[in-house]
């Protein structure tokens, strides 16, 4: 920090305000130009640093070597882990569950949601009763999640019940490989969907309602006026979306951890649940750390697609 | 003549009106069906849950499962535990929030920008990416099994760095200039002056950080053996893989766990469904 801030920044007096003002109106009134932002942004930074950016960089470390919960020595073995990787069997079907679970799962709740979304824009009676009704399934505890799909898709619960009622054959959900992603699908689905929908809601919301006028005014029907209006204008809204749901499907493993532990056979073992696997039972923190690493690549890698795809004109 | 042109329009949007309500009701219907099963199975004896017809309601509510649910769990220990956890983290996080946000939307500085990109890039990073090196850290700080464990790693969270940013970039700079101009020094400007108006903000993000961190199962997962240090969710677990097929005794512990977020959810609606359609676009 220099003399002349200091001077500025203890300015009581009428001169220094006074030039700040002028300087402030130069740059159309900015914000004050001072270290102070540093000093105020700090505590947080440092929480940061110690519980975000140290075990990133730890991650990439531990990736790097043999480390083992039970062994205090660790040695560096370089790429070795990635080598590993694509060999693993259990990784790579751990990657293709992934694929599956989460394509499925972003699929339904996207879909669902947005219709929910336009539903909901409407101007009908009791649309917020409807909004907190079904916005509910978000609010129960992700943990009580798992635990009570699990007693849905038991095999004399209420899902074969509904199987049985309209005339098809009831299925083992959890204890078959297909069943078992399929549930995790659908328990994702539920929580995930009114989420989307609100996000979906408030970009809907954004929308000037003088625009489907207009729109009306030149003869554009219902199907024109979503097409031409409400499409082109929820773009950024879908882009968030789809980084949310994303994020969020990759990265959890409680559904998967309670509901079927990853079973039958690792056949609904996603990639994150294959990290705490490798990592809390296996104790190959460094492999579990490999693993953890490619997850990141992957949540980075969509994002950024998403970017591209979904980037507006300005 | 003009009344039919009146009227033809009007008796078709009484027509979509009913179209979206019968199709909001069958959507509710099947989003709010998982919920209402649970109660209903919690108030059933356990020899009765899969019994057809489907019996919606129970003829005779069983009410004494849920205070001996609340019994055999032990319910009173984890809220208390949940309680502390929350309220530390939530504290924690809002107050160094807003000072954060504060710095980044209301002074100048070089390499703001980057600091303020490299503060929003911890969003995207999942605790499921960085649990292995986390725990190793708790182990070396000799962490595990303790409520700082549980708090200082979670208030972590650049979220609210992100809502009151946004706040405090909405407060005009002709009100700190006039408050420094006053002879306010940095640190009452904002306590002061700033503080005081953004009570609405901090109090969003103060229940987006209290819900989450409530909720958060993950964490204290990793690093609570002790149960005598377990947050609600880790109870309900452990409840959960002692009792697999006690299916009432699960549903009325499911049913007494969803009840303070949902007790908070009908008090502050706006906020948490604002704070998700808000949160959502982070860019």
């Amino acid at each position: 920090m220099n003399g002349h801030e200091t001077a500025r920044m203890a300015g009581g007096g009428a001169w220094p305000a006074n030039r700040r003002v002028t300087r402030a109106r130069r740059r159309g009134l900015g914000p004050t130009q001072s270290w102070w932002g540093v000093v105020f942004t700090l505590p947080m930074l440092g929480l940061l640093v110690g519980f975000k950016f140290w075990p990133m960089a730890y991650a990439a470390w531990l990736s790097l070597t043999n480390a083992n919960l039970t062994e205090r020595t660790r040695l560096f073995i370089g790429g070795h882990n990635y080598a590993r990787l694509p060999r693993d069997t259990a990784f790579v079907g751990a990657l293709a569950t992934t694929g599956h679970y989460v394509a499925e799962t972003i699929a339904i709740s996207m879909v669902l949601g947005l219709g929910l979304a336009l539903l909901l824009n409407q101007k009908v009676p009791a649309r917020g009763l409807f909004r907190t009704l079904i916005f509910l399934p978000a609010v129960v505890p992700i943990i009580v999640v798992p635990i009570l799909w699990q007693f849905l898709f038991n095999p004399y619960g209420l899902v074969n019940d509904a199987l049985k009622s309209v005339g098809l054959p009831p299925t083992n959900w959890l204890l078959s490989a297909p069943g078992a992603v399929t549930a995790l699908v659908i328990a994702t689905a539920w929580r995930l969907t009114p989420l989307c929908m609100v996000i979906y809601l408030a970009g809907l919301q954004s929308i000037p309602a003088e625009l489907y006028d207009a729109g009306k005014v030149d003869g554009a029907g219902v199907v024109r006026r979503f097409r031409s209006i409400t499409l082109p204008l929820l773009k950024p809204t879908f882009l968030v979306v789809v980084v949310f749901a994303i994020t969020l499907t990759v990265q959890n493993f409680v559904l998967a951890l309670v509901m079927t532990g990853g079973g039958p056979d690792s056949a609904s073992t996603t990639l994150s649940l294959f990290v705490y696997q490798t990592g809390f039972i296996g104790f190959r923190m460094g492999y579990a750390s490999a693993a953890a690493i490619v997850m990141l690549l992957i949540i980075v890698v969509f994002t950024m697609i998403n970017l591209r795809l979904f980037r507006t004109e300005e | 003549m003009i009344r039919t042109a009146r009227t033809l329009p009007r008796a078709r949007s009484l027509l979509t009106t009913a179209a979206v309500l019968l199709l909001l009701s069958a959507a509710a219907l099947l989003f709010l069906v998982p919920i209402f099963w649970m109660v209903s199975t919690s108030l059933k004896p356990n020899q009765h849950i899969f019994d057809l017809p489907i019996r919606w309601i129970p003829v005779r509510p069983l009410w004494s499962n849920y205070p001996a649910a609340y019994r055999t769990v032990g319910f009173t220990r984890y809220f208390v535990n949940s309680a502390i956890v929350t309220g530390c983290v939530t504290l924690i996080n809002v107050s160094l929030s807003a000072l954060a946000g504060y710095g980044l939307a209301k002074y100048r500085f070089r390499g703001r920008q980057l600091l303020l990109l490299l503060i929003l890039a911890t969003l995207m990073l999942p605790l499921e990416v960085i649990m292995v090196p986390l725990y190793l850290t708790m182990q070396r700080l000799g962490w595990l099994n303790s409520y700082q464990g549980m708090i200082v790693p979670v208030a972590a969270n650049a979220l609210g760095v992100l809502m009151m940013r946004q706040f405090f970039l909405s407060l005009p700079d002709d009100l700190i200039a006039a408050a420094r101009i006053d002879g306010a020094g940095h640190v009452a400007t904002f306590l002061k002056i700033c503080v005081p108006l953004a009570w609405p903000a901090l109090l969003t993000a103060a229940i987006l950080i209290f819900q989450s961190t409530w909720d958060d199962f993950v964490w204290p997962f990793l690093i609570i053996s002790d149960t005598s240090k377990a947050t609600v969710p880790l109870a309900v677990q452990l409840f959960q893989s002692a009792e697999t097929s006690n299916f009432p005794a699960l549903m009325a512990v499911s049913a007494i766990a969803s009840l303070p977020l949902t007790a908070l959810f009908f008090l502050f609606q706006r906020q948490i469904i604002g704070g998700v359609a808000t949160t959502g676009m982070r860019q």
